[in-house]
């Protein structure tokens, strides 16, 4: 480990709460949203604790409270910042070649906003709660509902804010300064992915914070957009609201496959097959996830016609996400395949965002979504996108950079059997919902018919696994914090510009600002002949300076 | 010299621009900020970040801009009816007032360009002035509004109406009426209650029949129903506070931002006096700000 | 091994930024032009006169020219996008600035545009604004038995400021049991 790292700079807590150093506020988020995911968790736990038997062991006004608190928190607390926040926040000036993010006391006020905005939430959350879910349809929420919808919304319409300043950040940043050399097509997926996703915040995020304040409003001031006796539309409600909710939910999936682009190659040793494809289908994902919002309202007023287009439009957007599962296979065949902890994440990602993939055409599908819209099934649909996929990702992630972050490797051993008992854990509890759903059973119902009961008891049993799973990463990162062996600065032996500085980095990332001659990935070096030794390449080990003083 | 060595030092000599004024013959020297290589960079960044924050700010006011336009194809009657209480001069003096702002602030980031840091100061006292005069406008609007019962929380369109014809001398000339004849009229707008046989206070017309509605035809409701069509206005007043109010709030925020630019103007800080970018910044915000007004006006105060 | 990084980036190493007011030179060779002063004020006059412009044709009905009731507003629309393409190209320097600075303006106005696929479904309702049903119900309610009256759908159906009670149905649209003899 380096002498003097970003981590060990300066020790004082004025030094962590006035940080500009994007890696140390990419700690802060890191550790704020490992606490918002155990919230979210727990609000998860009472929810499968009530299912588990039809009449549960709360009223149905607290069952609303809790199943509106786990979907707040996880979807605007945890997941629309997790990646880009944590990981996008260390990782993007470091994989292009920069010294810190463009606008570093933004990124810092950007935090600020995020624990404001949380507190605020998760304070409406405890000291009343919300009956609304994470959807706040309206009239209920604007007009009926009793429950702390106004302060739930200020608190989401701040962190909503912060999300804005990091997609500001990070598109000036990945536009204005990528190292010399280093072109559009040169740059890691990672950066495509996160470029994409910033892209989707700032187009998207906006509409929802306005839409969420009319709420507010028509709370406060009885201004009413959406009321029905002034002649509003609730369904009006749900466009303005589905418009960003939409691309949200490819906000908190692109990095993730951004991420697995990252694993694979670096477990392969092979530079990602269709590299330009999977880099344009970012793209496509962004704009194609903005016009497809209605299939979120197939059973509501919305015209038939409408639904059409929308369905057909759904069905089209699944094939840029499809390119990159094939584009991963075809890495995968052939390559030498290292099954480390991080590629059985990668793997597991996979199969999983597939499966929810596949689920998600038939909700595209207009005469399937009457049937199964607003049961268990869109419930396991999401939860295979959004756990199976995303927070697989999030978890891959922080294994993957770990080391660079910390300057510690985890134990691989036990890194490999959470990933086996999470997998296991997250099918035994999702599963049995697309059967559920199937079935006829109703989400968001705190009691249920007995004859759902073994599906619900199923996935209540999965869940626990599922939980099991989840706190043995907590354990062993923390323990090799103190523990683990000492990472050097490529444990992996990847391509990438991250990994040519020192684990931990300097705080100002690289020594001297390097230039890129190489391609994206490129394990077995393309120009072998004329290859100047002076110039850095990417398959040799990186030397730091320390360690090249010592020598 | 070594090649490093060069860029260290000029890299050095740029850093921190506020040694000695910087005055290397009437060039700026910003502060060039550790993470960017040279001061085009820099600003390229910032009017990059700035773009994206104003694309930002287009989604924003946009989404009210949509419940405005999906509200006015459904009751053209009623904007057109509801309007009538928007005061077409005070909103062309708003007009006036944001576009010669507008004006004031280019000129302040000219002035800023040419290292005139008490023009700066000076023009854009004048921008805070005439955006003062805006919020003036309004807050005479916003209690004219409030007095005469159109203020969402105590709304009473029928107490508005017999205002508005106290005002014009019993009669109103150009009535939604004319144009949409399911819409009653101002005078029985006025009494609240529809002057056919209908009783006060019903809501519905028994025995009337409906002009049926095809495919996206305004609903015309039942007709003549006062207190129909009166929620509605309700309904468009609430879109105008909303529009009006959160652009407001915009105006007060860069009033707020420009305060801080003649702060720092005055007491000669080198982010004005080194550094036209902060001044740019707030001018393309400012612009924006003029922009939303520019269509908030036609389509609040001028329909017909 | 040893390992050099090289600094490509500016060898001269020029720290100072344009500040003389007649643009200044980005590295990738894009030059941004700073308008003049003369520019600015045809600007400004050239807004004012479409300021009277706008407010002098709502006063007049154009519609007894183009007999089109929207007539007006897109006028009026028209006027105002021309204000807004004048401040941005002269005031926020959209005309001087890097293509991308372009063709982000571009594209935030654009993606707005996006929203209007809400008309997609108000244009198609079969009932406007969907939630005060004009037709009755077609779902049968009661029993269908042959003894038993059929439900006339319409009756009850009415709620304050809605549908009047006692609207007839256009034949073609009554349920199959209501045509029950």
């Amino acid at each position: 480990m380096p002498r003097a790292h970003y981590l060990n700079a300066d020790h004082s807590i004025k030094s962590w709460l006035l940080t500009t150093d994007h890696k140390r506020i990419a700690i802060l988020y890191l550790i704020s949203l490992s606490v918002m995911f155990l919230l979210g968790g727990v609000a998860a736990a009472v929810v499968r604790l009530q299912l588990t038997t039809p009449h549960g062991v709360l009223t149905g006004e607290n069952y609303n409270k809790m199943f509106s608190a786990h979907g707040i928190v996880m979807v605007f607390l945890f997941l629309v910042p997790s990646i880009p926040a944590a990981m996008g926040n260390f990782l993007v000036p470091l994989m292009i070649g920069a010294r810190d993010l463009a606008f570093p006391r933004l990124n810092l006020a950007s935090w600020y906003l995020y624990m404001i905005g949380s507190l605020m939430t998760l304070g409406a959350l405890t000291f009343g709660g919300v009956e609304t879910g994470w959807t706040f349809y309206t009239p209920y929420s604007s007009i009926y509902s009793n429950s702390n919808v106004t302060l739930a919304i200020l608190g989401i319409f701040l962190a909503g804010f912060s999300s804005i300043a990091t997609g500001i950040n990070f598109i000036a940043t990945i536009h204005k300064m990528r190292a010399p050399g280093l072109t559009w097509f040169k740059l890691p997926l990672f950066i495509w992915s996160t470029y994409a996703t910033s892209v989707i915040i700032i187009l998207g995020t906006p509409v929802v914070a306005l839409t969420l304040l009319l709420v507010v409003l028509e709370r406060t001031f009885g201004i009413g957009i959406f009321s029905p006796e002034l002649g509003g539309d609730p369904v009006l409600f749900q466009h303005m609201f589905w418009f960003y909710s939409h691309p949200a939910v490819y906000i908190m999936i692109l990095p993730s496959l951004g991420v697995i682009n990252e694993i694979i190659a670096a477990n392969t040793k092979k530079r990602i097959f269709g590299y330009t494809f999977v880099a344009f289908s970012s793209i496509a994902i962004a704009v194609f996830g903005f016009i497809v919002w209605g299939h979120h309202m197939f059973a509501t007023t919305q015209s038939m016609y409408a639904s059409m287009v929308f369905s057909v439009i759904s069905f089209l957007v699944a094939i840029p996400s499809a390119v990159k599962v094939f584009n991963w296979t075809a890495t995968i065949y052939k390559g030498s395949v290292e099954f480390s902890a991080t590629m059985l994440y990668a793997l597991g990602f996979i199969g999983l965002f597939v499966i929810g993939g596949l689920t998600g055409l038939f909700l595209a599908s207009l005469a399937t979504d009457i049937h199964l819209t607003a049961t268990y099934f869109v419930v396991a649909h999401f939860h295979y996108i959004m756990v199976g996929g995303a927070l697989t990702g999030y978890l891959g992630a922080l294994h993957f950079w770990w080391p660079k972050m910390t300057g510690r490797l985890y134990p691989e051993f036990w890194a490999k059997i959470s990933a086996l008992i999470l997998f296991v854990g997250f099918n035994l509890t999702f599963f049995p919902q697309f059967i559920a759903g199937y079935v006829g059973m109703p989400r968001r119902y705190a009691f249920y018919a007995p004859e759902y009961q073994i599906w619900q008891v199923l996935s209540s049993a999965g869940a626990s696994v599922l939980a099991v799973g989840m706190l043995i990463p907590a354990f062993y990162f923390l323990w090799s914090l103190k523990y683990g062996k000492v990472a050097g600065s490529n444990p992996w032996g990847a391509v990438g510009l991250e990994w040519m500085t020192s684990s931990p980095p300097p705080t100002t990332n690289f020594e001297e600002v390097p230039v890129v001659t190489w391609e994206a990935y490129e394990y077995h070096p393309i120009h072998d002949d004329d290859k100047d030794m002076t110039v850095p390449s990417p398959t040799a080990p990186a030397v730091t300076a320390e360690e090249r003083n010592a020598s | 010299m070594s090649l490093r060595a060069v860029t260290a030092a000029a890299a050095s000599a740029s850093r921190g621009g506020d040694h000695a004024g910087g005055d290397h013959g009437g060039v700026m020297t910003p502060t060039l900020y550790h993470q960017f290589e040279d001061v085009e960079q820099q600003n390229e960044s910032y009017l990059v970040g700035m773009w994206t924050c104003l694309v930002q700010e287009i989604m924003f006011f946009g989404a009210l801009f949509l419940a405005y336009t999906v509200y006015r194809a459904a009751y053209p009657a009623t904007y057109l009816d509801a309007h009538k209480f928007l005061s077409i001069t005070w909103g062309t003096v708003n007009t006036l007032l944001l576009l010669t702002s507008s004006f004031t602030m280019v000129m302040a980031v000219n002035a800023n360009q040419h290292r005139k840091t008490m023009s700066v100061a000076a023009w854009l006292s004048v921008t805070i002035l005439l955006s003062l005069g805006f919020l003036g406008v309004k807050t005479i609007e916003y209690s004219n509004k409030f007095h005469e019962g159109l203020w969402v929380g105590n709304f009473n369109y029928a107490q508005a109406n017999t205002m508005y014809l106290q005002h014009h001398g019993g009669k109103a000339h150009h009535e939604a009426k004319d144009v949409y004849p399911y819409f009653p009229s101002v005078r029985e707008l006025a009494t609240g209650y529809s002057l056919n046989s209908v009783q006060p206070g019903a809501t519905s017309t028994p025995g009337v029949e409906m002009t049926p509605a095809g495919p996206f035809t305004s609903y015309q409701g039942p007709p003549g129903d006062v207190e129909y069509w009166s929620k509605r206005a309700k309904l468009f007043f609430s879109l105008y506070f909303a529009m009006t109010g959160l652009h407001a709030v915009h105006i007060i925020i860069g009033i707020l931002m420009m305060s801080v630019l003649i702060g720092l103007a005055v007491r000669k800080h080198p982010y004005v006096t080194q550094d036209y970018m902060p001044t740019e910044m707030v001018g393309l915000y400012w612009h924006f700000v003029d922009i939303v007004w520019i269509f908030l006006f036609p389509l609040m105060y001028l329909i017909s | 091994m040893a390992v050099s990084f090289g600094t490509a980036r500016n060898p001269g190493g020029d720290g100072h930024g344009g500040g003389h007011g007649h643009g200044h030179r980005p590295h990738d060779g894009t030059f941004i032009e700073h308008p003049t002063v003369k520019l600015y004020v045809q600007t400004y006059v050239l807004l004012l006169i479409l300021l009277v412009i706008t407010v002098a044709l709502y006063g007049i009905d154009l519609s007894r020219w183009i007999p089109w009731h929207g007539i007006n507003l897109l006028v009026a629309m028209v006027v105002a996008v021309t204000k807004a393409y004048l401040v941005l190209r002269n005031f926020m320097n959209v005309k001087g600035s890097t293509r991308l600075i372009w063709l982000w303006a571009a594209l935030g106005f654009i993606w707005l545009l996006l929203m209007g696929g809400v008309f997609l479904d108000y244009q198609t309702r079969v009932n406007p604004l969907g939630w005060q049903p004009e037709r009755p119900s077609l779902i049968q309610t009661g029993p269908r038995s042959p003894e038993a009256p059929a439900t006339n759908p319409a009756a009850g159906v009415a709620t304050p400021g809605d549908v009047p009670a006692g609207v007839q149905e256009p034949a073609p649209e009554q349920t199959p049991a209501t045509s029950h003899p």
